[in-house]
């Protein structure tokens, strides 16, 4: 693939403060976590496709006079008057964004479009659409609804083989590498800075018979039930005898980290006993992907948000990484209206009613079970 | 096809009997920094090339050209903006009848009118709000993209500030390229500045500086200053680091990390705030040198404004920005601290001369950019007048 292109740079919507260099080697690539989204798409393209000339640029839009392609050329041995680099761009929809003189290409993994409705003039607001200058799309589905190009016109797409999927998977177990921290002790600054760890108070203490469902989260998606889901739960649940932990995985994460302080805000607000629910709700976060086999030792079943537009990914990935994934039940519909940088957006979309979440509770045991048995070497095995 | 250049588009504009009304939104604010200083910029040039083929407008007042050239003069809008709230400087209504020639509607940023004259035109200043949202407030990035569609769809040219901002509204939006133009910021001091800041010390005494300018906001990178002195804390013994500008907004993303406290306290480190036109000018002259270390820019005027009072500068090749430095600037990797300090060690080791400076700057002018604007104009003459 691209055998005349002397580079292929890499992008996904990053927290700046973590990258210190424009322009840098994939193998000096640190992501905050690889189990979802577009960090992890991004790391299993890598290692189906690996190359010496891969590199990883934080902020591509940067890139624009012959002076800040400069280190672009330095870095990877092209040069303007050579052939363009490609620039392969992962990532949500609305968050596309385009590497001057290079050849813009967007590996796309929302595969279902967010149902949004919105008043919003900005240019990219309903996430259909694609910056005009995008030439190629690449889907992980072939049934995949693809945006076209600003300005109308459809784009070439091209599907990508199933099992780039789980490319990256298969190494080693490793001590480290996951972080686990309940809602009450979480601070969005520390989980920013880095290592968190799974050593705390809440987490020893939440032993006994309720057992932990992993919740991903996707804060590019700003339709997403699960804050809304959380609320429910704790309203409904005992905190001295919970049914259920929920380990929210917040993924695509671009400085909204602090959403979750968002969402202890609103339940300390309206969650009676609210110290209690929030020390038995935790955030996740696998950073190195030899963390899986604990994670799923603790949490072998997820429950995943049906009209996420990257649901179908996040299924097959979490599959493929030997959980149990489970699509949340949307019978009660409800329509999400938020605040944006897009302008206010609204959603279509559902969750499950506390019927639903009875029912789905009293099969998790079943379900649980289901997840911890070996599997042939598409599942579990893969990973461990 | 490719057209000739208007060899003088003024004269040419002037020959087809069109009027240009030029809309003063931005320019009765009491303080005028970023867009406000580039519509400055450009009425001041189309009063000096255009004085009988330009009118003013604010909503739908006409407002008097003197008061204009009041206010261009004073560099600032306070009393423009008292002027036209009491009436005195409202000379009648945006005309609802045709006229001889054709009306002209010039927008120097966002069109709060679309489609009130025969031919229109707007500047786009940047797409940040598009590409970097996060370093914006959600309302102002809402504010912009809401209007940007619409300004260029009512728009028969659109006017950029640089190459840069031309080529993303290309690639982001698809603008027909025959219909964006690119003008760069010109810089200008008023006559009286230089005496004022002879007598206007710097900051630090004698005590060699380095500026600083720009609100305090995430898009500015600060933060990566920040990060270089905690690295290199040596910087700080030799000259102090002077930051001036306003505080902006989300604080959080740009808050002095609490290990250089000290140094602030100990007078390194000078926080001025906000600094009116004739103290940011005496600040300027002053500096040893000055750092722009900006992710984004549509431009970079504070760049040729530091090399055209003769200061050299060291600046983030970052979007647009090598476009307003040219060859005098000393670039670094707006990510890095590591290659912000070497080029500031760089640029204390190859000093460019304060003329090189000042001559780089001197090929900007607003003048340079209205006759580019007026010669894109007039290559559509057949089409528009």
């Amino acid at each position: 693939m691209w055998t005349d292109a002397p580079a292929i740079v890499l992008s996904c919507p990053v927290t700046l403060r973590r990258h210190h260099a424009a322009v840098l080697p994939i193998s000096q690539l640190a992501l905050p976590q690889c189990l979802l989204g577009a960090e992890a798409q991004l790391q299993a393209f890598v290692a189906a496709a690996p190359a010496p000339r891969l590199f990883f640029a934080p902020l591509p839009e940067m890139f624009c006079h012959a002076r800040s392609l400069a280190p672009v050329w330095d870095a990877t041995g092209a040069s303007a008057a050579g052939p363009a680099p490609v620039h392969l761009r992962f990532g949500a929809v609305r968050a596309v964004r385009v590497m001057r003189a290079a050849r813009n290409h967007v590996v796309l993994a929302e595969g279902r479009p967010a149902p949004v409705v919105t008043p919003s003039r900005h240019p990219f607001a309903s996430g259909a659409v694609v910056p005009h200058a995008v030439e190629r799309l690449f889907t992980w589905d072939a049934a995949a609804l693809l945006p076209t190009r600003f300005g109308g016109g459809a784009v070439p797409a091209t599907v990508l083989p199933d099992d780039m999927v789980a490319a990256d998977l298969g190494g080693a177990a490793t001590r480290d590498g996951l972080d686990l921290v309940s809602l009450r002790a979480f601070s969005a600054a520390a989980f920013a800075a880095g290592e968190v760890g799974e050593d705390s108070a809440d987490l020893r203490a939440a032993g006994g018979a309720a057992p932990f469902v992993l919740v991903p989260w996707n804060l590019a998606h700003p339709g997403s039930i699960v804050p809304r889901l959380v609320q429910r739960l704790l309203h409904v649940q005992q905190a001295a005898a919970p049914v259920v932990r929920l380990v929210l995985l917040p993924f695509n994460e671009c400085g909204q980290i602090g959403e979750v302080d968002g969402l202890v805000r609103l339940i300390r607000k309206h969650v009676a006993d609210a110290e209690a629910g929030l020390a038995g709700v935790f955030v996740g976060r696998v950073r190195r992907l030899g963390a899986l086999p604990r994670l799923r030792a603790r949490a072998p079943v997820a429950w995943l948000d049906v009209h996420d537009p990257e649901h179908d990914w996040s299924t097959r990935r979490l599959r493929a990484c030997g959980f149990e994934p489970v699509a949340l039940p949307a019978d009660e519909t409800l329509t999400i209206h938020i605040e944006t940088g897009f302008g206010l957006l609204s959603f279509a979309t559902g969750m499950p009613s506390l019927r639903a979440l009875r029912a789905l509770l009293e099969q998790l045991p079943t379900v649980a079970r289901a997840a911890v048995r070996p599997r042939g070497k598409a599942g579990r095995a893969r990973g461990a | 096809m490719v057209r000739k250049p208007v060899p003088d588009p003024a004269a040419a504009f002037a020959r087809t009997g069109a009027t240009i009304y030029f809309d003063l939104s931005p320019l009765h604010e009491a303080h005028w920094t970023g867009i406000p200083v580039v519509a400055a910029g450009l009425a001041g040039a189309l009063l000096a090339g255009l004085p009988e083929q330009t009118r003013f407008f604010l909503g739908y007042d006409l407002v008097e050209t003197d008061a204009v050239a009041d206010a261009l003069r004073r560099n600032t809008g306070l009393f423009l903006d008292r002027a036209i709230q009491q009436g005195h400087a409202v000379a009648g209504r945006l005309p609802l009848t045709r006229g001889a020639g054709k009306r002209v509607g010039f927008f120097p940023s966002v069109k709060p009118l679309r489609r009130a004259f025969d031919i229109e035109l707007s500047v786009f200043h940047d797409l940040s709000t598009l590409t970097l949202p996060q370093m914006h407030l959600p309302g102002n990035v809402v504010y912009h993209a809401d209007s940007m569609l619409a300004d260029l769809a009512s728009n028969d040219l659109t006017v950029t500030v640089s190459e840069a901002t031309r080529a993303d509204l290309i690639a982001y939006l698809g603008v027909d390229p025959a219909r964006v133009v690119a003008a760069p910021n010109g810089v200008r001091w008023p006559d009286w500045y230089a005496a004022e800041a002879a007598n206007l010390g710097g900051p630090a005494g004698s005590e060699p500086y380095v500026l600083i300018l720009g609100t305090r906001e995430p898009r500015k990178n600060i933060l990566k200053i920040f990060e270089m002195l905690e690295r290199f804390p040596a910087l700080l013994e030799g000259r102090r680091f002077v930051f001036a500008g306003k505080m902006g907004w989300l604080a959080d993303l740009h808050a002095l990390p609490a290990s250089l406290e000290a140094e602030v306290a100990r007078g390194r480190i000078l926080f001025t705030g906000f600094v009116d036109e004739v103290t940011k000018y005496a600040l300027l002259r002053h500096a040893e040198a000055t750092l722009y270390p900006s992710i984004f820019e549509g431009f970079g005027l504070p760049v040729l404004e530091s090399l055209s009072v003769g200061t050299p500068c060291v600046a983030s090749w970052s979007s647009a920005i090598p476009e307003a430095g040219g060859a005098v600037c000393e670039y670094f990797d707006p990510l890095d601290a590591v290659d912000l300090h070497r080029a500031i060690m760089a640029l204390a080791a190859r000093r460019p001369p304060a003329e090189a400076c000042r001559q780089h700057a001197a090929g900007f002018t607003w003048e340079a950019a209205l006759g580019l604007i007026l010669g894109s104009l007039m290559k559509e003459e057949s089409v528009l007048f």
